[in-house]
């Protein structure tokens, strides 16, 4: 029973969710339908939006921004946390920086960000960065510094220099908390990008949320949130694979 | 490295920081009008503060915040212990958490509004809205960390509580509670920092009063000092709230051996 | 199959009759872990489980404390059965186990209010307990702030808090260093001698069980059965040189480890 439950609770969740929308429009019991639509009207609506092109435009822009600002993200971030694993001048000089910026709300910063970059991707992507970047370093420092000395040690004993060390040891060994730090910061870039679309833009599933809401085209804005969480499931799901991909050496990685 | 030289290294660090941010406008790397030098942005900060009309945005933003947070921990709290204990129900409300992670919580902000203000004048559905956003934000953070940490509980502990004589009731109390407290607190840590983001961004999205919708004037009439001087604010309350955490945590769980 | 009663004619503190235990694993299907053990034990008597690794001789010792449930077979308990556990069955674990978030007094009078001990007694009875074990200084500091040996002398005088007629013990002394392992066998049998608590002791080490115990039992390995019961008969109260030095020591631990080899093969 339990098992049977095990493996088909996301179903379950899924069924849940759409079972529970659906009662709601359809009754009509919480509010009328086109201020919450049923889950068929909003299908409808998505297939029309795709049809005509302003679907895969947007999702395309907000895809585009959200990897650019993941991947900066994981650039900067795994960099930094390897500093900081490894050398407590990085640590003492860094840990600052990511203490502000983890404990801090950093949509608040856009507003700022829009001055300095624009109205552009370039405030998207920075405020999906600024989401992501900080849960990689830190996830990333922890891990860093919990690699076994005798490790790093025969490396160094084998010839290896300070790079190569931080390469080809350290970076593998910490590899694991890295990537668990990139799952939250996947999702925060996902996040950050589509918040600063809905506050200032003219293009991406938050600008498509934002002007079915004021141009009280509902479907459209519902279309958005469903998008939006899907495209967060898939990158989700494609950073896992790619996680099981990369530690196939780590036995206890399933989770 | 000796504590002493740490802490000069950091303050180092914060004050190059701190110098770039002042030089960069002044030799004319960065334009002034957009990012003014820092000495202007902490007079302009001096002001803010000083402004009434902040003190009151500041008011409503922080009785939002209060029951955003404060429903979130009542639910959160409570269904997670109920999780740890009974894996039948985590079984079931797993997913359903799972499934609303990548959801862009703020952002339901809209359809909430909606929704309620078929219900409701459309200000309380407003204020509804964006303290129920509050709430969801923080709701997965809390409840799965306090699922985690009744799960985790060393079955040991809870042998040693019955062989003494510890009926179901007292073992939750007295062994359940304490141990997962570690784990419920970190998933506070957590919450803290998701129910100040949710909190702007409810606020920047669906504008009405509170310090986002300050913020959002401010860049409106294009005083831009303003604008930095309250982003300036807002990060320094995650950091105040973040660190009282910290101090709190140390002062109440004086015999947890692991990072706060 | 080996029936180990007692010698004597007293009514039997604990009665083991065919208690067998099976596993329904995932992969593996049925694994017995222990194959019918019969075993009386006296009130007052110090009684030691050895076998090898893995033989199932803690889960034996989990089933007398009712934590874990018999597949087969009865264990009683003053005549009652055993069905859950209870505060005539005090356990210590190999890992302690004590509350992290109370301080050594705290875990100690904890299990004292769990015995209906008046508030107001609670801190003298605390302290007494606490020079049993001889860790008066430490009553305020948390477990975490003492070594392995302080927190096993802890988790003891909690149970002793307790007051439970029968001690279970889950190699209590196995994590351990030598010097320390040896000051606290002394200490428990001190207390033991002063109490008259029934004991049973599960222990990997011939040694620890020789010099403590009444009556050895010795199991095979897995499903785990009753080899054959040992009774060192060594001079109470008991002093470890003398142990060593007596000339019945040497054959006796040869003939357990002779079990336990036959037991391994078997």
């Amino acid at each position: 029973m339990s098992r049977l439950l095990a493996r088909c609770g996301p179903l379950l969740a899924v069924l849940a969710v759409l079972g529970a929308w659906w009662a709601a429009a359809a009754t009509g019991a919480l509010a009328d339908p086109f201020v919450l639509p049923a889950p068929g009207a909003v299908a409808r609506a998505a297939a029309a939006l795709w049809r005509d092109g302003t679907l895969p435009h947007e999702l395309g822009v907000t895809l585009g921004r959200t990897l650019a600002a993941f991947a900066l993200a994981l650039a900067a971030g795994a960099a930094m946390g390897l500093a900081m694993g490894r050398s407590a001048t990085a640590r003492a000089a860094l840990r600052p920086l990511v203490g502000l910026g983890f404990a801090t709300p950093k949509i608040a910063l856009f507003p700022a960000l829009v001055i300095l970059l624009g109205l552009g991707s370039g405030a998207k992507v920075a405020l999906g960065f600024a989401e992501a970047v900080f849960p990689i370093a830190a996830a990333t420092a922890a891990a860093a510094s919990q690699v076994p000395v005798p490790l790093v040690w025969s490396a160094r004993a084998a010839g290896a220099s300070r790079a190569a060390v931080a390469l080809r040891v350290v970076l593998p060994a910490a590899l694991p908390g890295l990537l668990s730090g990139a799952r939250i910061g996947l999702v925060g870039a996902v996040i950050g990008v589509y918040i600063g679309e809905m506050v200032a833009s003219s293009d991406g599933l938050g600008h498509l949320m934002v002007a079915g809401w004021r141009q009280l085209e509902t479907d459209r804005l519902y279309v958005s949130v469903a998008a939006v969480s899907l495209l967060g499931f898939a990158l989700d799901a494609l950073l896992l694979l790619a996680r099981r991909r990369l530690l196939r050496w780590a036995p206890e990685q399933a989770a | 490295m000796s504590p002493a030289r740490r802490l000069a290294v950091s303050a180092a660090s914060v004050a190059v920081l701190c110098g770039c941010w002042e030089a960069a406008p002044r030799l004319g790397l960065a334009p002034d009008a957009s990012l003014p030098p820092l000495s202007r942005v902490l007079a302009g900060t001096a002001a803010v503060l000083g402004d009434a009309a902040f003190r009151d945005q500041l008011a409503v933003s922080a009785a939002r915040w209060a029951a955003g947070l404060g429903c979130a921990v009542l639910a959160g709290v409570p269904l997670g212990v109920a999780m740890g204990r009974a894996p039948l129900l985590r079984r079931l409300v797993e997913p359903l958490l799972a499934l609303l992670y990548p959801v862009p919580k703020v952002a339901l902000v809209v359809p909430l509004l909606l929704v309620l203000g078929q219900r409701m004048p459309a200000g309380r559905a407003d204020e509804t809205a964006r303290v129920a956003v509050i709430a969801l934000g923080c709701l997965i953070p809390l409840t799965v960390s306090a699922a985690h940490g009744a799960a985790g509980v060393e079955p040991r502990l809870l042998w040693t509580a019955r062989a003494a004589g510890a009926g179901r009731v007292r073992r939750l109390a007295a062994v359940v509670l304490p141990a997962a407290l570690p784990q419920v607190l970190s998933g506070l840590r957590i919450a803290l920092a998701v129910s100040l983001f949710t909190l702007v961004g409810a606020e920047l999205l669906v504008r009405g009063q509170g310090v986002g919708a300050y913020l959002f004037d401010a860049y409106d009439i294009g005083e831009y000092t303003r604008v930095w001087a309250v982003t300036v604010l807002v990060a320094a309350t995650g950091l105040v709230l973040d660190t009282g955490y910290a101090l709190a945590v140390r002062r109440l769980l004086p015999w947890w051996e692991g990072e706060v | 199959m080996t029936a180990a009663g007692p010698p004597g004619g007293t009514r039997p503190k604990l009665r083991l009759a065919g208690v067998a235990k099976e596993y329904t694993g995932r992969r593996r299907g049925t694994v017995r872990a222990i194959g019918g053990v019969d075993l009386d034990v006296r009130p007052g008597e110090f009684v030691s489980l050895v076998g090898p690794s893995g033989c199932g001789k803690s889960t034996l010792l989990y089933i007398i404390g009712g934590f874990v449930a018999a597949s087969g077979g009865t264990v009683d308990c003053d005549g009652r059965p055993v069905t859950a556990p209870g505060p005539d069955r005090g356990i210590v674990f190999q890992e302690f186990a004590l509350f992290p978030w109370r301080t050594v007094a705290g875990n100690v009078a904890w299990a004292l209010a769990r015995r209906g001990v008046p508030r107001a007694e609670r801190p003298a009875a605390t302290a007494r307990l606490l020079e049993t074990v001889g860790l008066a200084e430490v009553a305020r500091l948390y477990p975490a702030e003492l070594s392995g040996g302080m927190k096993q002398r802890v988790a003891i005088a909690r149970t002793l808090a307790q007051d439970p007629d029968v001690l279970l013990m889950d190699e209590p002394f196995g994590a351990l260093d030598a010097q320390t392992r040896a000051l606290l066998q002394e200490e428990l049998l001190a207390v033991w001698e002063r109490t008259g608590k029934t004991v049973v002791f599960v222990t990997h080490s011939v040694e620890e069980a020789l010099y403590l115990s009444d009556r050895v039992v010795v199991l095979s390995r897995r499903p785990a059965r009753v080899l054959e019961v040992i009774e060192p008969g060594f001079a109470r109260p008991r002093d470890r040189e003398k142990v060593l030095a007596d000339p019945a020591y040497p054959a006796l631990h040869a003939r357990v480890w002779e079990l336990l080899r036959a037991g391994g093969a078997a």
